[in-house]
This record gives structure tokens, sequence and C-alpha cells, in this order.
């Protein structure tokens, strides 16, 4: 898998980089700023865009600006994973203002756990979405209607966070120890209980549910 | 040149009716004796004119005459200049005195003119003593004063039982007052032949001659204080000079005149000029009652007009009345303190004083506050002068104050807000550094960490792996930690989302569900933004510590330039906005930004807390 990094601090770009080359992903190029982050995705063609949100030369949201620059190019196919220091819902929501297709949102302290950075990649490039289990905490408690989710249960609560985070079924499955089957059952009653059309792809499920949690 | 009198007239007029019209409803009774004097008066006069016909022999035709028509003015005068006191200052005994003295005066005509032979005489002499040492102060201000007014009383107390005594005695009888033909003799025509008569005639000189002593004295008290005083005091004292010095010689001239034999045209010029004095004596006690009441009834007027806010700019137009001067202008001392002010507020230099124009500088404990430009006929009235002139520095000293304060009123607010978007901009900057150093620092530690656990073979080295491995999540942990300190610091939300979205956060993070409705602009000034922020954060803060809340709901709006907060929850109440220190200070910042912070909160039924900022941008 062939990745791009922008991040404007030298050591967290360079730190990243020794990570994923360990981990045996090849690292094709390295962004100290938004512009040069979008000029090499367009060069270079990498499976996934890593992208610090805070950037020169935008500043708070440049991240967000090259990310919807990269996803907006016609016939694109690079994915990308946004790295944040601060978990935002807001500008996670305008992230996936154009779908959540490919689009990954990760705390930057999870860096350091390189498996999950790892996996979040692999997820991404493969067009899933991933959301941060902080950012998805505070969606799922930012409920500005009556509390629905309150009308879940406990287990269904759970698959509701994993759906948000972007996990597939078989995921979720594996996570809560659970058969296939029972997850599907779960997602079922979810559905009905938020009164959300049952959604094919993993990713326009994330998007239904984030939207139902987003929605005011 | 204006002719100073007229306009002042004209005013001085304007205001007597309008007081007059103000008392009226309650003079009633007062009126009513108007008509009783007119009516004593004339009874008085019948019973006088054919009495004095029996005198003809002792005093002579023409005496008779001035007596007669001058007893009925005197009594009129006084009673007319006593009401008219009366009605306009019945806060004062003068006024009351002097109508007693007038109804005095015809009861002693009376009872001279009638049988009981003069018992009731000298009552007038009572009450003008009094009045006159009472004046102006409405107290007797020396101790001779008591004495010669309790002297006069009791003697006229003694006199009065004495003739009636004597009377009663029977030695009268000799005459049967029913029979218009028996006339009611003068003491001195009384017959030495009927038993008593001698002790009653003694009785009668002592009575006079202690009379006389005792008007004598009241004179020489008066003077007294009239060498005492200076200036406006010493002209006040005027009439109520003149009025003893009449009221002696009248009764110094009765004495002399019965004593001795003086020559009669001379008595007869004497006893009219005293007549003339005693009529036209109260009319100047009373215009100089009105006078002083007038000018301190302007003055008065001046101060509670100066007291209304709303008034203060119209200090000339305020001074100008009560002084009667429409030519006068005030000039009030620049706050730098080098030059005068006219009332449009341009320099100018205090003017020459003229034929037209005299000065008077206003003073206060701190120095010069302005001046009067007024006309010099003013100088006649020192009192009246000096009392608005005090009233204008004092106004003008506190419309100075006033002013002072609210500058630095407004200084000081402008410090305030000044402060807050300092430490708002502080905290800001703090926030960054905090992200872009520390933060950035202890992420690359981590990931470092985590790069050599990576490298090392665990199987090799499992101890330096284990190491490795939990000095990452430590440093990991420590990146949450701090990230949570630098949220406290400054939400990085709020700079980069807005208001709303950092609102939107706080409730996710809350640990009861709480709803947000904020329609809100994007920009809003940072410090508003950030105190707005950090109030919802306190109230949802307590609200989950204190409240026993099942929910909260937080609304944002801005409404007519200020942000309007409020936080509901469905809690025990009973909060107070005073105990807890966090929301204390905060309700400082808010007010520092011009704002508010309050509390509504009842036992059992939720709190609200309401917060107002101002947000013009």
């Amino acid at each position: 898998m062939r990745v791009v990094i922008a991040e404007d601090a030298v050591l967290i770009r360079e730190g990243v980089a020794r990570l994923l080359v360990d981990a045996g992903i090849e690292v094709v190029g390295l962004a100290g700023d938004g512009v040069t982050a979008e000029r090499l995705v367009g060069e270079l063609g990498p499976d996934v865009a890593v992208l610090d949100i805070r950037m020169p030369p935008g500043g708070a949201t440049e991240g967000v600006r090259v990310a919807q620059a990269i996803r907006g190019r016609p016939g694109n196919h690079t994915a990308v994973l946004m790295l944040s220091q601060t978990s935002d819902a807001g500008t996670v929501m305008q992230l996936l203002a154009d779908g959540a297709e490919g689009v990954g949102y990760l705390m930057k302290d999870r860096v350091a756990d390189v498996d999950a950075l790892v996996d979040a990649l692999h997820r991404v490039a493969r067009g899933e979405s991933v959301l941060d289990p902080v950012v998805v905490g505070e969606l799922m408690r930012a409920r500005r209607e009556p509390p629905v989710v309150a009308q879940l249960t406990l287990r269904e609560r759970d698959v509701l966070s994993l759906m948000a985070e972007g996990r597939s079924n078989r995921a979720i499955g594996e996570r809560l120890a659970v058969t296939d089957k029972t997850v599907e059952a779960h997602v079922a009653s979810i559905f009905s209980k938020l009164g959300l059309e049952p959604a094919v792809d993993d990713h326009r499920r994330v998007l239904a549910v984030l939207a139902h949690l987003q929605a005011r | 040149m204006l002719n100073p009198s007229t306009p002042r007239a004209g005013a001085w007029l304007g205001l007597r009716w309008q007081r007059a019209a103000a008392r009226a409803s309650g003079a009633w009774p007062q009126l009513l004796l108007v008509p009783a004097a007119i009516y004593i008066g004339l009874l008085v006069e019948r019973e006088l004119v054919p009495a004095t016909t029996g005198g003809i022999d002792q005093f002579g035709y023409q005496t008779l005459q001035v007596w007669v028509l001058g007893n009925a003015v005197v009594g009129w005068s006084t009673v007319a200049a006593g009401l008219i006191a009366w009605f306009r200052r019945p806060d004062e005994p003068g006024g009351r005195i002097l109508t007693a003295a007038g109804f005095a005066w015809f009861l002693g005509a009376a009872s001279w003119a009638s049988s009981d032979g003069g018992a009731f005489q000298g009552y007038y002499i009572l009450l003008v003593s009094a009045l006159v040492l009472t004046y102006p102060s409405g107290r007797i201000g020396s101790r001779a004063g008591r004495v010669i007014l309790a002297v006069i009383a009791l003697t006229l107390a003694v006199s009065t039982i004495g003739h009636l005594a004597v009377q009663q005695s029977g030695f009268a009888a000799s005459c049967d007052p029913s029979d218009p033909t028996c006339l009611p003799a003068p003491v001195t025509a009384l017959s030495e032949e009927i038993p008593g008569a001698n002790l009653y005639n003694l009785m009668d000189s002592v009575f006079r001659l202690v009379l006389g002593l005792a008007t004598a004295g009241v004179l020489a008290v008066m003077l007294r204080s009239f060498g005492a005083s200076s200036g406006p005091n010493r002209r006040v004292l005027v009439p109520a000079v003149a009025m003893a010095a009449a009221l002696a010689a009248a009764v110094v001239l009765a004495v002399v005149r019965r004593s001795t034999g003086l020559d009669e045209s001379l008595a007869d010029t004497l006893l009219a000029a005293v007549i003339i004095a005693l009529a036209l004596l109260p009319q100047a006690f009373t215009w100089d009652l009105l006078r002083g009441r007038l000018a301190r009834g302007a003055v008065a007027d001046l101060v509670v007009r100066l007291a209304e806010p709303a008034k203060h700019d119209d200090l000339g137009v305020a001074l100008r009345r009560a002084l009667g001067d429409p030519s006068l202008a005030v000039l009030t001392w620049s706050p730098d303190g080098r030059t005068y002010l006219d009332e449009a507020g341009h320099p100018v230099e205090l003017p020459r004083e003229d034929v037209a124009h005299a000065v008077t500088r206003l003073t206060s404990d701190v120095g010069p506050v302005g001046a009067l430009v007024h006309d010099p006929a003013l100088r006649a009235r020192p009192d009246l002068l000096g009392s608005v002139s005090a009233a204008a520095a004092m106004a003008i000293d506190n419309r100075r104050l006033a002013a002072e304060v609210q500058a630095r009123l407004e200084d000081l607010q402008a410090s305030r807000a000044r402060i807050v978007a300092a430490g708002v901009e502080e905290r800001q900057r703090l926030e960054r550094d905090l992200h872009d150093g520390a933060q950035q620092q202890l992420v690359a530690l981590a990931i470092a960490l985590r790069v050599a656990r990576g490298r090392v073979d665990a199987a090799a080295q499992p101890e330096l792996a284990r190491s490795l491995g939990d000095a990452s999540e430590r440093a990991a942990a420590a990146i949450v930690e701090l990230r949570e300190l630098a949220r406290g610091i400054h939400p990085p939300a709020l700079s980069e989302a807005g208001l709303s979205a950092a609102l939107d956060s706080l409730a996710a993070r809350a640990p009861i569900p709480v709803t947000v409705e904020a329609s809100l602009p994007k920009e809003l000034p940072p410090a508003v933004a950030t105190t707005a922020y950090f109030i919802v954060a306190e109230a949802l803060t307590n609200v989950s510590k204190h409240a026993e809340a099942d929910r909260a709901h937080v609304h944002a709006e801005v409404v007519a330039g200020r942000l309007r907060l409020t936080i509901d929850d469905d809690g025990r109440g009973g909060a107070d906005l005073s105990r807890g220190s966090g929301l204390r200070g905060l309700a400082d910042r808010a007010a520092a930004l011009g704002g508010s912070l309050s509390v509504t909160s009842r036992q059992g039924h939720g709190t609200r807390l309401l917060a107002e900022i101002p947000c013009a941008s």
C-alpha cells in the first residue's frame, strides 16, 4: 500500500512514516503543508493520504480542505485518513459531507497504536469508513432530540457505536464475540427503532447512523 | 441695556400668584377674619365717636379727630398686613401675631370707649412687642427680651383684673352704661370723691409708667441687636426696630402728655406721626416677610429643580428664573482648570464689571467652580444672591463630579472588558502553544517509542519490549490528559468551529442528556464566545454535580445585539449564585463585558441560569 503523509510537525511526520515503514507500508511522499500534500497526492496517486487537520497554510481546518480537494478530483481513488489532536464532531460531519466512502478520522494519540493505524489505513483504502471511538462516543451522547438512543438495549448501543466507527457486521461480530446473524438481528432492530432505512453498504450505514446522531 | 426691575417684578408677581393659588385651598378660615376685622373696626368706630366727644374738654377736637380716624386705620392696616403674612407664610408666627395685634388694637379702643374703663387696653403693646422681639427668627433672642415681655404681660393682667375689680365694686356705677349720655370717663376724669379712686389712679399711673418703660426696653433690645448685626441681617431688622420705636413713642407720648402739660399742637403732630407709623409699619413688616420668603422660595425651587437629573442642562434657565434676571449668564470653570466656559462650552474671559454686568464668583472647597454674570441690581439682595450662588456652585460642582465619576466608570468598564479580552487571548495562545509544543512533542515521543518497540525483537529482549510498550502507552495517556487540560484552558472547537459547535461538544461530554438549541452568527467577539462557553460549561458542571437533574437544555441566541444564554435543568433547584464561586467568577466576567448573569432556582422546580452579554460586532 502506498501512502502520502502530510503533517507539519517534523517529529510526528517522521515518526508516523517510520511506524508505517516498519509495518510494511510504502510511504511514497511526505508533506509539511496542505498545498504540498495536494500536489504530492496529484503526482503520486497514493492509496491513502494521511492528513493532519491543523496545518499551514490554512490553519485549523486545512486538512479538511485538502481532503475535500483530493476527493473532489475526477476519478479519484485515493482514500483519506485524517489525524486530529482534538475530537470535533463538527469537523467530522464537514468531512463526511461528500460521502463517507474511503474516509477516516483518528485521534492523533491513536497513532501510537500501530495496529489500529494500519487497520484503519487498510479499511479506508478498501473504501470503508473509520471513525475514532472518542468521536463516536461524543456523537452518541450529543443527542438533540428526546434520547432515542435510550430506547436501545445496551448491546444494541454497542453495535450502534461500532457501526458508527465504520465497522462491518463481521468485524462487529468479532469484536462482540457473537455470530453475524446476531449482529444482523441487532442492526435490523436498531434501524427500526431509529426509524432508518436499512442500508446495504457499510459506509452508507455510517452516514445514516451519523446523520441520525447529528440530526437536529 | 435692560431695565432690571420690570422682568423681576413680573417674575415676582407670577410666583406670588402661583403660590397664592397653591395655598388658597387651606386658607379659607383665615380669610373669614377679613370681614370680621372690617365689622369690628366699624363697630369700634361707632362706639368711639360718641365716647371721644366727652374728651373734647381735655384733648381738643383736632386731637380726637386724629385719634378716631387713626384708630381705625391702624387697626385695619395691622389686621390686613397680618393676614397677608399669615396667609403667605403660615409656617412663621409673624403673621398670626400681627393679626392678633390688629384685633387687640380694636379691643383696646373698644375697651377704652366702653364702660369697663379700659380694662382691656394695652394688649396691642404686648403683641407688637412679641412680634418685634421674635423677628425674624421666630424666637426671642435675648433674656432681656423675655423679661420685658413677661413684665408687660404681668402688668396687663394686673391692670385688667384691677379695672374689672374696681368696676365690679360699683365705683363707676354713678353712671348707667345703658344711658347714652353716660360717658365712660377716661381714668383721669375719675372724681376723687369716689371711694377707691386714689388707689385706682395710682394703679393706672403705675401701669402706664411700667408700659412706657417696657416699650422703651423693647426698643433698647432691638437697637442693641441692630448694632450687633451687619449687612443683610441688619437690613432685615429695620422694620422691627422702626416698629419698636413707634410703639415706644406712642406709649411714652401718652404718658408724658398725661403727666405734663405738653404743647397741644406739638402733641397732635407727634401723635399723628406715631399713628401714621403704626399704620404703615405692619405693611413694611409683611413686605419684608414676603420678600424674604420669595428669596427663600426661589432658592428652594432652584435646589429642587437642580436635583432633577433631567433638568441638569437647564442650570442657566433655572438660575435666570430664580434670580429674575434674564441677562444672567452662567460660566463654569473648565475641567483643565485654566479658563471659564460659557453655557455652550466655549472658553470665555470673565467679563469686566460695568453698569450692566456684575460678576459673582462661585467657589467650592477645591477652588473655583464658575461664575455668574448678572444684573448689578441683584447686589441689593445679597441674601438671595448668596443663596442662589451657593446652590449654583453646588450644582456645577455636582455636575463636574458626576461627569468625573461617569468618565471613570467608563474607563473602568473599558479596562475590565480589555482585561477579559486579554485573558481570552492569553488562553487561546496558551492552548495553541500546548498544541504546537508539548502535545506535538508527546505525540512524537509516543510514536518514537512505538517505533522502537516495533524494532525490538520481543522474543530476544522481552523486558525491553515490554518497557517500551508501557512507555508508549503512558505517553498516549499523557496526550489524552494534556488534551483535556488544553480544552479546559481554551476549547479548540471554539476558535475552529464557533460557539454553536463548541456548545454541542460541551453537551456531548456532559454526563446527563443535554439538548442544545443555538442559532448564532459564526463570528462572535472571542471574549464573548469564550465567556459564553465557560458559562455553559460551568452551568452544566453544576447541573451534573448538584442538581440531581435528568436532563438539561441550553438555549443560545443573539437578540438586539446581545447574546442571550439560558441553561435550564429539571433538578431539585435551590441554587444560589452567591454560593458557587465558579459562577460568581463568570458573573464577574459577564459583567466585565457589560453583561449580566442571574439564577432563578426555586426549591423543587429546577434551575434556570440566564446570561446576557452584549456582542455588537
